[in-house]
């Protein structure tokens, strides 16, 4: 799929993906914000270029992929929410203290990326799989100025937040 | 092309990179340098290579999953899950049928056992006899007596009781066959399962029916019949 093709899918698709993901989250009950789950929808989408031409609209694979991206969300929700017991409290932080033991990078690396807004995440994410600032901007209802203001952003804070984590190692 | 064995230009590129002016191009061949460097790096480098390392734990592989599109659908419809009840009665139909089926034969037989051999006194417990359909035969001068066999018995009729549980898939056609055997003139029983309990209607020809809720004790090792509408 060429970069303008993408651009066009994306643009035509969007407010379909918005509905849906609006409606489903409202349904659900869920406080989770659909421009997120759009973004994801998107990203994923480009992921799947190779395999495009396996699918004769792209459109329904979009919206394919948006309800497996609310599924996801809908978990992952859950889990987060699910009361942890005693046991699993205390697996927890054994297993958190085995990490900090023997990976120390690991867990900078974890820190740093947990510190960065969902969108600058999403849009390092993007970047590293290979994505143009335009497909981006695109992917993120953004215009390509901000995009890659928010890509430096993004980039120094976590070369800040890993500096410190190794200075503190 | 920058050549990024070069220390100088691989600092102006990282540079370039924080900055967010490099291309895709430039950006993969920074991030193959850091992810094969061998040599001693510098400080800078190794802060440059944990940079590379945190974005590339980005990446996610997703797979994509027709079940989870359905999911989706489902909930949006206001449908219940699929699994669970379907799941439960599948084990719960022959089980009930087995216990139905013990239960009528057991409480009449031994009824008629106990007014020939010991016309005393019996007080079954009410989760096992139907109030209505076998009245409790009640002896004011052999209280003791009595006592003993409400013990004796139910515990007996639990062992047989678990022996008809392991004949499974039993017709009704075939409880029916068996209640007129013991002289119940029943025409029919009618199964419907509510839930996790499934509630039986017997139809005697004398057409006072009655109806009864079994549910499962212990995970479904025994059973428990209580009368309703009596």
């Amino acid at each position: 799929m060429e970069s303008q093709d993408f651009q066009n899918i994306a643009t035509s698709v969007r407010p379909k993906l918005m509905n849906l993901c609006r409606s489903f989250f409202d349904k659900q009950e869920l406080a989770y914000d659909a421009e997120d789950a759009v973004q994801e929808t998107l990203l994923r989408l480009w992921q799947m270029q190779d395999r495009l031409s396996d699918y004769q609209k792209p459109e329904a694979l979009a919206m394919l992929i948006a309800k497996n991206v609310c599924i996801d969300i809908l978990k992952l929700n859950k889990e987060q929410h699910e009361p942890l017991d005693e046991t699993s409290n205390i697996i927890g932080n054994v297993q958190a203290d085995q990490s900090m033991i023997t990976h120390d990078t690991e867990q900078i690396i974890s820190n740093a990326l947990a510190k960065l807004p969902r969108t600058q995440q999403r849009m390092l994410m993007m970047r590293a799989e290979g994505m143009s600032m335009v497909e981006i901007a695109t992917t993120c209802n953004a215009t390509p100025t901000s995009t890659k203001t928010m890509i430096c952003a993004a980039r120094k804070k976590m070369m800040e937040i890993l500096k410190i984590g190794r200075n503190k190692k | 092309m920058t050549n990024i064995n070069d220390i100088t230009k691989r600092r102006q590129l990282a540079e370039k990179y924080l900055n967010a002016e490099t291309t895709v191009e430039e950006e993969h061949m920074l991030h193959d340098f850091y992810s094969q460097a061998e040599a001693p790096l510098t400080l800078e480098d190794k802060d440059m290579q944990l940079l590379m390392d945190a974005t590339d734990r980005l990446k996610d592989n997703f797979i994509l999953s027709d079940e989870k599109a359905e999911e989706f659908d489902r909930l949006m419809d206001g449908k219940p899950e699929r699994h669970g009840k379907t799941i439960s009665l599948y084990w719960f139909i022959p089980a009930a049928a087995a216990a139905v089926i013990a239960f009528f034969l057991l409480t009449t037989s031994q009824e008629q056992q106990m007014i020939e051999q010991n016309p005393v006194a019996m007080a079954v417990p009410e989760d096992i006899t139907p109030q209505k359909e076998e009245p409790q035969r009640v002896s004011e001068d052999t209280d003791n007596a009595s006592h003993a066999d409400a013990i004796s018995k139910p515990r007996k009729t639990a062992h047989r009781h678990k022996r008809k549980e392991a004949n499974a898939g039993i017709h009704v056609a075939e409880m029916t066959e068996a209640a007129n055997y013991q002289n119940e003139q029943v025409e029919s029983y009618q199964l419907r399962p509510a839930g996790d309990v499934m509630i039986v209607t017997k139809m005697p020809k004398d057409g006072l029916s009655s109806s009864y809720i079994i549910y499962a004790n212990d995970e479904g090792h025994s059973y428990r019949v209580m009368p309703i509408n009596m």
